[in-house]
This record gives C-alpha cells, structure tokens and sequence, in this order.
C-alpha cells in the first residue's frame, strides 16, 4: 500500500517562522488557507522533507530558488540559513505515517566547530574539501547519520522537487515530466488529452516538437481538424497549469506533492472539473496533495466536486485546514473535516482565516 | 475587554443582534468577523469557537429556547462538551422561558402600531375556527406581517435580513423585555 507512506502527522520545529508548528490528522488531500504571511508556503517549503540528505537540500536548494528572494545568492554559503529560524542551528521535524514514527533533525554547522565524533562522522568528505566548505549539513534520523557540505556536488538526487510554486507556469521541466512519465503509456496520452478538455476543447494530441523554439523541445497541442500543432502555452495559464499538475502528480505517485496557490491561473467556472480531474489523478497515484489557496470559489468547488457520485469516497479522505496566527506569534492549524468545510462553506462562514 | 464573537442561528438573529448592540453600545458588528450564523445546533462549527478562544476571545452562543428552555440549555451544554468548545449562553427570548426570538420582537414594537397585532389575532381566531382545513400562521408569519404593513413604499424591508430595529417608529428597544439580554451582553460591551 503506497498510501502508507502518506503522512498522517508532521511537525516542525525552527523552520522559517514557526519556533514550533504542528497539523495532525493530514487526509491524502489537504487543502491550506490562512491569512497573507501566515506561513501556509512555509509549510509547504517544509513539507519538502525527504530522507536522503542530498535531496533534501537539493529541495531546500530549489525552494528558495522559487520564491524569487534573491535565491541562493543571497545566502552563498550557507543557504539553510533561510530556512532555519533564528532560534538555532537545528531544524527538527516528527513525523508519523500508518506505520511509522520517526524523528529526524537536520543541524548545520561550521565545520570549524565540529566535535571530535562529528569529525570522525565526515572525515572522508572532509579530507576532499577541507578547504572549500565551510558548511556541513547532519541529518540525524535516530537510527543513521547521513552528512553533506551545502555547496558540495549533490549527489543520489532525483532532480524532482516535489513543489508546485504558485507562479511556476511553462518551464522546459514539463517535456521531461511529459516523456518520462506520460508519453511512454499510451493509455496516459489519452487520459491527459481528455482532461486537458477542459481548457482546450478540441484538442486531439499532445507532442514535443523542436520547431518552437529551434533544437529546444516544446510541448505542442494538435486540434481537431488542424494540420498545425501550437505550443501549449497559446492555451493559457488554466491549461499550462493543469498539465503540469498532472504531470507533476504523475512524477510523484505514491509520494507526496506541495501545490502552492492551487487556483492561480484557473477561471472560478473551470473549478468544478478542474478539481475532479485532479482529484482523480490523486487518487489514481497515490498521491497526497498539500495545496494552499485563498480563493472562496477555489474552496466552494472543492467542497462541491466532493459531493458527486463519483468522489463522494474522498470526502473521509480531504480536509481543509486554517492556519492562524496566535497572540503569542505562533501558528496553529485547525483542521475541518468534509462535514465541517461542507455546513461552513454552505452557511457562508468564513473559514480561510 | 477580551474580544467577543457571536454564534446565533439564523439571519434574523445576526441582524436584531446587530442592530441591539449598535443601539445599546454604538458598537457596529460586523458579519464573519463578529457574528457567526449557523443554522441550528447540529451544525455547529467547533473549530471557530475554538480559533477565538485560542484568540483569548469570549464565545457568545444566542440561540432560540424553543419548546423548553431548560432541555435546549441541557442540549447545547452537551453539545460543548462533546465538542470540546466554550461559550456563554443566552437563549431567547429571555434566558429563562421557552419561545424564540420572535416572542421577544412581539413584546417589542412600538406601541403605537398595536392595531396591527389585534388584527393579525382576529385573522387567527377566525382561522382557528376551522382548524381542521387552516393552520394557525406561526409567529413569524406574525412578525413579517406586522413589518410588511408598515413598508407603506414596499421597500422590501420586512425580509429578515433588511429589517431596521433602530427605527423608532417600528421598534422599542428600551422596553423591558429587553433587559435580561441587555445584561447579558453588558458583561462583554461595557458602555
């Protein structure tokens, strides 16, 4: 069972702006509304955990490369610095799935102030960049020690971050995510034809071609009753962002995906089949999916595809959750069930914060 | 003073509550931020009792007493519990009898438009005759009747939503009735 690898629990501590923060009781789809800076990216960022060393910061690496701040240049030499909060060198996390239980703390430190066991730890990598690094990650899950230089060459890494940033439309990323994960079956083909309907009504194929920007790949839509294919992105933001998704749900199936702002680019009367079409590629792969918005129509569409025949088994499956911030600065996340999003959204209670 | 929110359940509810406090404590409350409207007691929404709280805020439940206001009492007390949530109670129309808020809006118009009532009760009693082929209008029926007379222009304003409590001519929002809800909410929005 895939779904055991979805998390049920998370919580992290000294992460960006949360001294300590905690959402219990995740649902295979989890939707995330709160106030503007209330951290709901934040816990996406953080949900970018993972448990090899070099892919976790090869996704903290992308994550601020994302958020357009400066990026890594900002922070040269020690990037984590960003995310860690200003409480300490350590970021730790507690995490719970069906079956599991784990710990897991993520500390960088100077190598000059390493202990004798720490060095010990990284003697190997030391010896070949004594002079180059000044940093080093230690990822500590109670049971093995894995450790890397933040500027160091990352390794064993997938070249996949799970996180959809909100702004993130057509990047050459999605030929490859098209042609490892879609191209290859043709039944795929044809499911993402079909959902793509949506956006684009008369589409009949979708291709790579070299001709839209010369020796570049380039996903190209054919229509019905043309001879010509046209880039994907002739079709608008709507269609360019729910290939990606799709396509994104595809590269992480039976993992979990982080969608920020959800809704961007989508037109509110597209919600209702734009959230069934996703909701169904979830549950086909397994996917978890942590999604923020701050749209109501965004919401109101949510709650309503969950009512059809045909996904009314995903409400025990979905939950919307508030975060707000507290007088004391930290911020906690209220979780509502289908039956509570459902009586609030069908009362006009607000509940995004 | 700690920052209350109101819990009330119906549209009619949100806007006598608004209008009684921007009367009594020129307080203007505003909808979602404020006052919450649920439909009834099985809807309720523990997570937004609990987000004021957490807040340091006050829960302020309104709800009708209905048929019996000490099994309603018992009832939404249970439902707390069973929720893990806090709130201060008042049930209408004056915390301790059975009835609604449209028993307190009966005991509340001005005066002066009496007529109105001792028609609508002629209306009654004639239709009572026959209660085999006629219902008795309920007390809603009763209220909107009595505002909607007095809509000379058809404003529209008897809706519940549209209804003007702060008008004198219609209302008396001094009247006695009013007093156990007065001290009620003094308690939250001292002048």
């Amino acid at each position: 069972m895939t779904e055991n690898k979805h998390l049920t629990y998370f919580k992290v501590e000294n992460f960006k702006r949360f001294s300590h923060f905690e959402i219990s009781d995740l649902k295979q789809i989890n939707l995330i509304v709160g106030d503007n800076n209330v951290g709901k990216t934040s816990l996406l960022e953080a949900l970018v955990l993972d448990e090899n060393i070099d892919q976790l910061l090869f996704n903290f690496l992308n994550a601020l490369a994302w958020r357009e701040v400066g990026g890594p240049k900002l922070f040269p030499t020690n990037y984590l610095r960003y995310f860690i909060s200003s409480y300490g060198n350590k970021i730790t996390y507690n995490i719970k799935t069906a079956n599991d239980e784990k710990t897991i703390a993520l500390e960088v430190k100077e190598v000059s102030t390493l202990n004798p066991d720490e060095i010990i730890l990284v003697q190997k990598k030391l010896m070949l960049n004594k002079d180059t690094q000044k940093y080093i990650a230690i990822f500590d899950d109670g049971i093995n020690k894995q450790v890397a230089f933040l500027n160091d060459q990352l390794r064993s890494v997938k070249l996949y971050v799970p996180l959809v940033p909100f702004h993130l439309g057509y990047k050459d990323d999605l030929v490859r995510f098209y042609s490892e994960k879609i191209q290859p079956s043709k039944k795929l083909q044809a499911e993402l034809v079909e959902n793509l309907k949506i956006f684009i009504s008369d589409i009949e194929d979708i291709d790579i071609s070299t001709n839209v920007i010369p020796d570049q790949p380039y996903i190209v839509i054919r229509l019905k009753n043309r001879d010509e294919t046209m880039p994907l992105t002739m079709f608008g933001d709507g269609a360019v962002k729910l290939f990606r998704i799709l396509c994104e749900i595809a590269m992480c199936s039976g993992s979990r995906l982080l969608v920020d702002e959800i809704d961007t680019g989508v037109y509110f009367a597209r919600f209702n089949q734009y959230w069934q079409t996703i909701l169904k590629a979830a549950e086909a792969n397994s996917v978890q999916i942590f999604a923020t918005t701050h749209s109501i129509d965004c919401l109101k569409y949510f709650n309503e595809v969950l009512k059809d025949d045909n996904l009314k088994h995903l409400q025990k499956k979905s939950k919307v959750f508030a975060l707000k911030e507290l007088p004391d600065k930290t911020v906690k996340a209220y979780g509502y069930d289908f039956e509570n999003f459902n009586s609030a959204i069908e009362n006009e209670i607000e509940i995004r914060g | 003073m700690a920052k209350f929110k109101l819990f009330v359940e119906g549209i009619a509810d949100v806007k006598f509550l608004q209008d009684y406090i921007s009367h009594i404590f020129s307080k203007q409350i505003k909808k979602h931020e404020d006052i919450v409207d649920f439909t009834g007691k099985d809807k309720l929404i523990p997570q937004q009792f609990q987000i004021n709280t957490d807040a340091g805020g006050v829960n302020l439940l309104v709800f009708d007493a209905n048929g019996n206001f000490e099994k309603r009492k018992k009832e939404l007390l249970a439902k707390a519990k069973e929720l893990n949530i806090q709130f201060e109670l008042f049930l209408f129309p004056n915390n301790q009898d059975k009835g609604e808020l449209e028993n307190l809006l009966e005991k509340i118009i001005n005066p002066s438009n009496k007529k109105i009532f001792d028609c609508f009760n002629e209306y009654e009693k004639c239709l009572s005759i026959d209660k085999s082929r006629f219902k008795t209008p309920a007390l809603k029926t009763k209220i909107f009747a009595y505002v909607d007379t007095l809509d000379l222009k058809d404003e529209g304003f008897a809706k519940e939503e549209k209804r003007n409590y702060l008008n004198k001519e219609h209302w008396d929002l001094e009247h006695a009735s009013l007093i156990p809800l007065k001290i009620f909410l003094n308690r939250y929005f001292p002048r």
